[in-house]
């Protein structure tokens, strides 16, 4: 697909809503290094826009805590305009509450459990 | 995702209990291992995991933050440490906080000893009233700089210090102490005191002389002045301070030529100049003027003094009266005598001679009988001026007395002396005088004297030129005579031997 990137650790692209999708693949173990693969894959797609983030989590097994503070900081947030970040497991919904607590991230963020209900508050953001 | 069974569960509760054991032990490196069941253990577990991420980061923060504050106290302390004021710091309840070196060697209190007390506690603030003062800047006052004096406690001797007080600010823009730099200035003071004690013996100097003083800058204004340059202008001090210098000069122009040789050759000696009164009184002065620098060299100005010669005119003019005769005007007797005895060391010295002419006018009281005495006067200055205009730059013509006249010529033999003196007897012989309109003839005769060939002194001399004289009378007048040659006449004896 012309416009979907793949770096280590998830797939990226972007729907015809305008909602670009970040979806983890199965026990990701998310470094710093791959976060800043993921967001450079990202920033192909979306033409310099902030375009709203849906980030599937669910199957993510650990975001180490450099990961966590790159993509909590302005460099990240200024690449989108909100994000939804889906959560599934115990531990992806640790680390997803963990990161919004901790990390406190510069963007309009929250957790969501349904895909729907993520995409629907994420329309609110779209251009 | 598998199902965890029941020993599992077990096991990875345990490994969870021992990452929290390991936590609650201080070891924020715990970290448990994640299996991939999903279960509500892989949750937590992941959370105490994040949570050591975060308490080994924060505690690796703070240990840096720590690191750097400890490294700027110690710079902080370095500076303090090696600063050559005293620095002290109190607290809001004026407990002491900080306490340097040089305040132990000004005051001999040792650091550890000091830290803690209050500044009331310390003899120095107490005494001085700095306790009370810094309190007081707590409370709003001004805090300004401050010097003051003390004696230190077995010191035989007063020191002075300088104190200026800082407010030390708190993290919400209040007032937690305050810092105090306290500099000994006791050198500084006793060398201002020198140089006040130095100045104040120029100026005595200054206002001693009776000369008037000024000191011009370097665009001709006067910078300062003494009272007898006051005096001798009739112009206030403040007045005379920042005018033009030359203003008080009858000539400015000149003035300033004197001026300029001065910072042209560094000085200028006794250039006449007149000073001129406010009262329009004028006085001659001889101005002396030496440039003065600056520390690195430039030239400063111009200290000038004007003395006044009024007194030595005066005695010159005197001096100059008492050595003329009052008829003719020539060098009278007296100088006539104190010429020949210079000329005579002169010619001695340098082993040179002198002729001496001694001219007598042949009948002159014959001329006072006929023409009467002012006549005779008349005949006196007449030829006074002949043998003026007849006698060289060097000759000096004098008046002996009467009709009498002598020519002193320095570096004259006799036989220059001789034609000389045979030139001025033709010359008087010829010349007619106007007595108050008759022309009237005179002659004269002179004797001629040589030294040292003929003489051995000052008195020889003249006695030789006289009986030379004498010679011509008895020759039969209107001749010249010449001492050894007067022998021949009867009088042809040898000056040592009149002497004798």
């Amino acid at each position: 697909m012309e416009n979907e990137q793949t770096s280590r650790v998830a797939s990226i692209w972007v729907g015809d809503d305008g909602i670009a999708r970040i979806i983890h693949v199965p026990g990701a173990e998310v470094t710093l290094e791959d976060a800043r693969e993921t967001m450079a894959a990202y920033k192909k797609l979306n033409n310099g826009k902030r375009l709203p983030l849906f980030i599937d989590t669910k199957t993510m097994k650990s975001l180490s805590r450099d990961a966590r503070h790159f993509y909590a900081s302005d460099e990240a947030a200024a690449c989108a305009s909100a994000a939804a970040i889906i959560v599934g497991t115990p531990v992806s919904r640790v680390l997803g509450n963990f990161y919004l607590g901790l990390s406190n991230p510069h963007l309009p963020t929250r957790l969501f459990s349904e895909e729907g209900e993520a995409l629907a508050w994420l329309q609110g953001f779209a251009a | 995702m598998s199902q965890a069974s029941p020993s599992g569960d077990d096991a990875r509760l345990t490994a969870l209990l021992d990452v929290i054991l390991k936590f609650a032990a201080g070891d924020l490196k715990a970290r448990g291992v994640l299996s991939d069941d999903s279960s509500a253990v892989d949750g937590v577990m992941a959370g105490i995991n994040i949570l050591g991420e975060e308490l080994e980061a924060y505690a690796a923060e703070t240990r840096r933050i720590n690191d750097a504050l400890q490294q700027a106290l110690d710079y902080a302390r370095t500076l303090i440490e090696s600063s050559p004021h005293g620095i002290l710091a109190v607290d809001r309840d004026l407990r002491i906080t900080e306490w340097n070196r040089a305040m132990t060697q000004m005051f001999g209190l040792a650091r550890q000893e000091a830290i803690g007390c209050s500044l009331d506690e310390i003899p120095f603030a107490r005494e001085t009233g700095e306790a009370e003062r810094v309190r007081a800047g707590f409370d709003g006052a001004s805090l300004q700089p401050r010097e003051i004096a003390y004696r230190i406690p077995g010191s035989d001797k007063q020191s002075f210090f300088e104190i200026v007080m800082a407010p030390l600010p708190n993290h919400t823009s209040g007032i937690q102490g305050a810092v105090l730099r306290v500099g000994d200035i006791t050198e500084r003071k006793r060398a201002a005191e020198q140089l006040r004690l130095a100045s104040l013996y120029a100026r005595s100097l200054i206002e001693a002389s009776l000369d008037p003083l000024v000191t011009i800058s370097v665009d001709g204004k006067i910078m300062d002045v003494n009272d007898a340059a006051v005096e001798a202008t009739g112009v206030p001090r403040e007045r005379l301070i920042g005018s033009d210098f030359s203003g008080y000069f009858t000539d400015p122009e000149k003035a300033h030529i004197g001026y300029r040789e001065a910072f042209t050759t560094g000085g200028v000696r006794n250039f006449p100049l007149t000073m001129m009164h406010a009262s329009g009184k004028l006085t001659e002065v001889l101005y002396n003027a030496s440039v003065y620098h600056t520390e690195t060299g430039e030239v400063a100005g111009v200290l000038a003094a004007a003395r006044d010669i009024t007194e030595r005119r005066r005695a010159e003019q005197a001096e100059e009266l008492a050595s003329r005769d009052s008829l003719t005007g020539l060098y009278n007797h007296r100088t006539f005598y104190a010429l020949l005895e210079d000329e005579t060391v002169r010619a001695l010295r340098f082993n040179r001679p002198l002729s001496l002419l001694m001219l007598d006018i042949d009948h002159f009281k014959a001329v006072n009988d006929t023409y009467g005495h002012q006549a005779g006067d008349a005949i006196l200055n007449g030829l006074s001026d002949l043998l003026m205009r007849q006698a060289r730059a060097v000759d000096r013509v004098c008046r002996y007395g009467g009709e009498e006249f002598t020519l002193v010529l320095p570096e004259t033999d006799a036989d220059v002396a001789i034609p000389m003196a045979e030139r001025l007897r033709a010359e008087v012989e010829r010349h007619r005088f106007d007595i108050g309109g008759r022309s009237v003839g005179i002659t004269v005769s002179i004797g001629v004297a040589t030294y040292p060939q003929q003489a051995s002194s000052l008195e020889d001399v003249v006695k030789a030129a006289d009986l030379a004289l004498y010679a011509a009378k008895q020759g039969g007048r209107n001749r010249v005579s010449r001492y050894a040659a007067a022998g021949a006449g009867g009088t042809d004896r040898p000056a040592h031997r009149l002497s004798a």
